[in-house]
């Protein structure tokens, strides 16, 4: 993974860290070798590991139950047994998604009126796949409201609604961004060894206007991104933050997802080119608590209706974290 | 009660200073009422400009910032950005000509000899005295190592002969900080040195270019056996790429701070007309500023760490101007016949003036190709052959 500007130091060395376990190591396994549960034991807020790992998780195409783990993790005071995973918002239906869903696990939803409440039977309401699937990281579930188990009341769960929805913003973010770097990686890998003409596709200044505005995008998201992840070692994201960021992720990874497919070309449209399975997972993280074409019109109705261009941070509040 | 000061410009203190200056703000809104009215003319908004320029000198706020050396009072470029969003907030429409203190003035404490420095600075802060750039010439625009402005060493001296195009503001500057050859054409980008030049020394011709836009912001300037005293060389000469880099890397780099301020003054006034169809366009230009906000502090927080800016402010220059020409897109889709044709209050002017102005800004300080080929070549290591 390389980064155009220097990142967030700490950061960066938890992700390179992640990054290194993930070739080793894969699902609970690789967040036992991290030490993903240690991140937020005993209270602990600084999550800027959970999301390094996250971000690792993405440029590798790992798969592990970190995004599942991350939005509930402290917030139900043992009220479960285990460590039970959050099924996201997908898309806007009903519908919920669950990443790294394993045989046994508990999946809690929210469900605003009810409380947060848990699927009874997680595996009797996933919805199936065409087979083969391209990606298997994310189980869809359509919970059966017969089968919603109480968990948290609804008024004792809005006090909980803020940070978990920013924490599965924050996180899927992460994990788009991964995924933005290794298209944009592998693209550019690609275009300096791929030959046409006598001349490698990167010579041409057609691709390399295309590569640029792609590690362009990157830039911007890494940048808002790192912003969010410093100050939420400081104490809780502003949602708005966090709104921005996961709506520029999906823009972003659509984006450089094509210029992936353009700058590829055909072999891209292969079932086995890896860029097929990496695509589609951001298709889908983006669709996770909330898509960005959902968040980008957000943003615009409360811009136009408030009458108010948000600035999200403030520069002082941008510092990073010591 | 005590008039609020800068005080503590300590980077842990960014906050408070930030705090203190909106105090500033609120105690003096009666001196800076007329600095902050609204005017299309060019003349008055330097005018203004200029004003505003002393009005922070003498309460300390516009030399926060800047180095003691050169008449500062300390501080980064942080405090420098905490200014320039505070009064943008307060309803500035900007700097005119002193944009270029973000451009010209961090150039010439990184290069210049320091008693030059320390001679010419304060003016340029306190607003008496405004620079120009000189880069563009007819024969030399994104192919900038082509220019032929001669400065030739006779004496103390050097002898300056060319012309420069397209330089902003400089109908309005004191100076021209100008990239000349003292090479040969051959030596291409190695031959060039960066010179101050008095644009009162006999010699100089400055000729306003009448804009699109019906502003003369830009001109040609001529210079013929302009004597140039050789103290007032900017970094080695024959290396004057390298100043040259310095500078761009601040004006496509920095430069967008500043811009973006002025961005969000223009959209949200014309949120009151947008209706429920724009919302996911304004959206996206809102996700823009966004962007173009995160990727301009995270470059001024390496620049106040002292950390060279280099290739990668070509990524600023490429969010900052595409944002522009889309958030322009969307006030002419949303109320086009005012943009078109715009009634005579100096909003309005104003309003069509930057619209137009946007329709070229992927083109000034380095073309938006020249920008994109940057970022190939120098960050993503691509290469022709």
């Amino acid at each position: 993974m390389a980064d155009a500007v220097a990142r967030p130091a700490e950061y960066v060395g938890f992700r390179d860290a992640a990054a290194a376990i993930l070739t080793r190591h894969e699902g609970a396994a690789a967040l036992d070798a991290f030490g993903f549960a240690d991140v937020y034991a005993d209270g602990a807020h600084d999550l800027r590991p959970a999301y390094a790992f996250l971000e690792a998780q993405g440029f590798r195409g790992a798969s592990t139950p970190a995004l599942g783990l991350l939005p509930l993790a402290g917030a139900l005071d043992g009220r479960l047994a285990g460590a039970p995973l959050f099924g996201a918002p997908f898309g806007s239906s009903s519908l919920v998604a669950v990443p790294g869903l394993t045989p046994g696990a508990t999946v809690v939803v929210d469900r605003p009126g009810s409380g947060l409440v848990a699927v009874a039977d997680p595996a009797a309401v996933t919805r199936g796949a065409p087979s083969p699937a391209a990606d298997d990281y994310l189980a869809v579930l359509d919970p059966d409201p017969a089968g919603l188990v109480p968990v948290v009341p609804d008024d004792e769960a809005e006090a909980l609604r803020e940070r978990i929805v920013v924490r599965a913003r924050l996180g899927a973010a992460a994990e788009l961004l991964g995924l933005t770097d290794r298209l944009l990686t592998d693209a550019a890998t690609y275009a300096g060894q791929r030959q046409q003409f006598g001349r490698t596709l990167a010579s041409y200044q057609a691709m390399q206007h295309l590569l640029a505005w792609a590690a362009t995008d990157r830039h911007q998201l890494t940048c808002l991104f790192d912003i969010a992840v410093e100050r939420s070692a400081a104490g809780p994201v502003d949602p708005e933050l966090a709104r921005a960021v996961k709506a520029m992720a999906g823009r972003v990874f659509h984006s450089v997802a094509q210029t992936a497919i353009q700058v590829t070309g055909a072999i891209s449209f292969t079932w086995e080119h890896s860029l097929n399975r990496l695509h589609q997972r951001g298709m889908a993280l983006d669709q996770v608590a909330g898509s960005s074409a959902d968040l980008v019109a957000a943003i615009g109705r409360q811009a136009r209706t408030e009458g108010v261009i948000p600035e999200l941070f403030t520069l002082a509040g941008s510092l990073p974290a010591t | 009660m005590q008039e609020p000061g800068p005080g503590d410009l300590s980077q842990e203190d960014l906050a408070g200073f930030a705090d203190r200056f909106r105090d500033w703000i609120a105690a003096f809104s009666a001196e800076l009422a007329p600095l902050l009215t609204v005017h299309s003319d060019y003349d008055t908004r330097v005018r203004d400009a200029r004003a505003m320029r002393r009005l922070l000198c003498e309460h300390g706020w516009g030399r926060a910032g800047w180095p003691e050396a050169v008449g500062g009072l300390g501080g980064s470029i942080l405090h420098r950005a905490v200014v320039t969003e505070e009064l943008f907030r307060a309803g500035w429409t900007g700097p005119t000509v002193f944009e270029h203190l973000e451009i010209v003035a961090p150039t010439l404490v990184r290069f210049a000899e320091p008693d030059f420095a320390a001679a010419v600075l304060p003016s340029f802060l306190d607003g008496s005295r405004a620079w120009s750039q000189g880069f563009s010439e007819p024969e030399a625009g994104s192919d900038l190592a082509a220019l032929r402005t001669r400065a030739v060493r006779d004496g103390e001296d050097y002898v300056v002969d060319g012309a420069k195009i397209w330089t902003s503001w400089s109908k309005w500057a004191d100076w021209c900080l100008a990239l000349v050859r003292t090479g040969t054409p051959e030596e291409r980008h190695r031959g060039l040195t960066m010179i101050a030049i008095d644009l009162s020394s006999p010699g100089v011709e400055v000729r306003p270019i009448r804009q699109a836009n019906g502003t003369d912001e830009l001109a040609e300037v001529y210079f013929t056996d302009v004597r140039v005293p050789a103290g007032q060389v900017i970094g080695e000469v024959g290396r004057g790429w390298a100043v040259a880099m310095f500078l761009l890397a601040h004006e496509r780099g920095t430069l967008s701070w500043l811009r973006h301020c002025a961005f969000r003054q223009w959209l949200t006034p014309s949120t009151k007309i947008m209706r429920e169809d724009a919302d996911r366009q304004l959206g996206d230009v809102v996700l823009q500023l966004a962007g173009v906000r995160a990727a301009a502090v995270e470059l001024m927080q390496r620049a106040a760490a002292g950390a060279q800016l280099g290739p990668e402010a070509a990524f600023n220059k490429l969010l900052m101007t595409r944002t522009e020409q889309n958030l322009f897109n969307l006030l002419r889709e949303t109320d086009g016949a005012r943009i078109a044709l715009p009634a005579d209050t100096p909003e309005e002017v104003l309003q069509q003036q930057e619209y137009l102005f946007s329709r070229i800004v992927t083109v000034y300080g380095g073309t938006q190709q020249m920008q994109l080929i940057t970022v190939a070549r120098h960050i993503l290591g691509l290469h022709d052959g």
